[in-house]
């Protein structure tokens, strides 16, 4: 009988255990490649594609189409579209087959509309800017506002820049689907290599922290209310292409 | 008749003295004066209202007789007027050059004036640059090291006052943008004396235009 009651409490223990997600903290590699086509001194196209980890299993795939227009000399205005696999949300984590576990969204498109307003100023040889985003996601109707204050110092070369690093914050604001303010935020740093007019390659650090709460089948089975954090490292690569 | 005599006599004097003289030169460099046309060697005086060129890769410094210098960069041209009753006039025809006007003492009027073709630049005592822009005649650029400088466009009413670290582009013949510090001034070679080292300019007016807001940077 105590060997019953004590293998009952250990099973709902482990039952217990593995119904919240586990912090995970992820280092992986990125790439992002960029082109930039101006069409007239106030409207570019943007085409963009990056790979990096979302997590430690899966990889994001980005491909975004977009157009920017400059509407002031310190303003600029733009409208993308992306095309997204192995995001992952918060009402992925779900009990299947009596396991709990995260989707596999390596194989999941989802269609991203976006519009943004970038703000910026020049003091001596910096570059200050407030970049902000408003993101609807069509797969699970989701709404995300995104700001993004940076700085970047310029190294000239008489006269133009010929390399530059660059220091972002970007936080997430839900709008529609999570109890926090903020549910997502990171640091975003690097330098680009002005190294000719149509190609310039540069190096990245990404440092973002993700915080989940219950998803919407954790709440439906009564799971207690869990907070977990997951911190993503990336170091990349990117490059931009101008033509 | 006598006294129209005496006042040709004047101007004639005055035009044939000598108001400078060439401290520095590199590759062709011409002074036309009285008609005639001379390579520039350094020690070399010339004349009043004397038009000074300098070619391809040329360069060339002058003194003018109240103690002010000139650089002349390559592909440049100017001319000199200097008169006993108003300020000195520098008339800059194309390139760019670098000015260092010593202060007057004496007068808090203009002591110097540069002119384009499309500005007019008041100077009181300072040193500043001045160029014709990559579409030359349609455009100017101007920026001060020391001292402060006083800008008006050619049809224009207004004054702009530029002081030390801040420059401007003159758009044509009636706008005069605000005052500022410009990236691309930065790396201009000040230097008038060769004993100070190398005197040539490498900065390209070319990258003026570079609007460091529409660029990408990650």
């Amino acid at each position: 009988m105590t060997r019953v009651l004590i293998l009952t409490f250990l099973i709902s223990l482990s039952s217990y255990a593995s119904n919240t997600p586990e912090s995970e903290s992820s280092i992986g590699a990125g790439l992002s490649l960029r082109h930039f086509h101006k069409f007239s001194p106030l409207i570019k196209s943007l085409i963009e594609l990056n790979i990096e980890p979302e997590n430690s299993t899966t990889t994001k795939k980005e491909l975004q189409l977009g157009a920017r227009f400059r509407l002031h000399q310190n303003i600029k205005v733009s409208g993308y579209y992306r095309n997204s696999y192995g995001l992952r949300h918060q009402d992925d984590w779900i009990k299947e087959n009596n396991i709990w576990k995260w989707i596999d969204s390596s194989k999941r498109r989802e269609s991203i509309l976006g519009t943004n307003i970038i703000l910026r100023a020049v003091y001596l040889d910096n570059i200050l800017e407030l970049r902000t985003s408003l993101e609807r996601n069509f797969h699970n109707q989701q709404n995300t506002m995104k700001i993004r204050p940076g700085i970047t110092h310029l190294f000239m070369n008489s006269g133009s820049p010929f390399i530059n690093l660059f220091l972002q914050y970007e936080a997430y604001f839900p709008l529609n689907y999570h109890e926090k303010l903020i549910y997502k935020h990171g640091l975003y740093t690097g330098m680009l290599y002005h190294w000719k007019k149509w190609i310039k390659p540069g190096l990245f650090l990404k440092y973002t922290t993700t915080v989940w709460q219950n998803s919407e089948d954790a709440i439906s089975r009564n799971v207690p209310s869990y907070n977990i954090s997951d911190t993503s490292t990336i170091i990349g690569v990117n490059i931009n292409f101008y033509y | 008749m006598l006294k129209i005599l005496f006042v040709l006599f004047i101007t004639i004097s005055l035009n044939a003295k000598e108001v400078g003289e060439v401290l520095f030169v590199k590759g062709v460099v011409k002074i036309k004066q009285n008609e005639k046309q001379i390579q520039a060697a350094k020690g070399q005086r010339f004349i009043n209202r004397s038009l000074i060129e300098t070619g391809n890769n040329a360069l060339a410094v002058i003194s003018l007789v109240d103690g002010s210098k000139i650089k002349l960069n390559k592909n440049s041209k100017i001319v000199i007027s200097v008169s006993s009753k108003s300020p000195t006039k520098v008339g800059i025809f194309k390139g760019s050059s670098f000015f260092n006007v010593l202060k007057s003492k004496i007068s808090s009027k203009d002591k110097f004036i540069v002119k384009t073709k499309n500005a007019s630049i008041g100077v009181r005592g300072t040193e500043f640059f001045v160029s014709y822009g990559k579409d030359n005649a349609k455009d100017a650029w101007m920026c001060v090291n020391e001292g402060r400088v006083s800008v008006t466009p050619k049809d224009g009413k207004e004054s702009v006052s530029v002081k030390a670290g801040e420059g401007v582009q003159i758009i044509g013949k009636k706008r005069v943008t605000k005052p500022k510090p410009l990236a691309w001034t930065r790396k201009l070679n000040w230097r008038l004396n060769s004993q100070d080292g190398d005197l040539e300019n490498k900065v390209n007016i070319e990258d003026a235009y570079t609007d460091l807001l529409d660029q990408d940077y990650d």
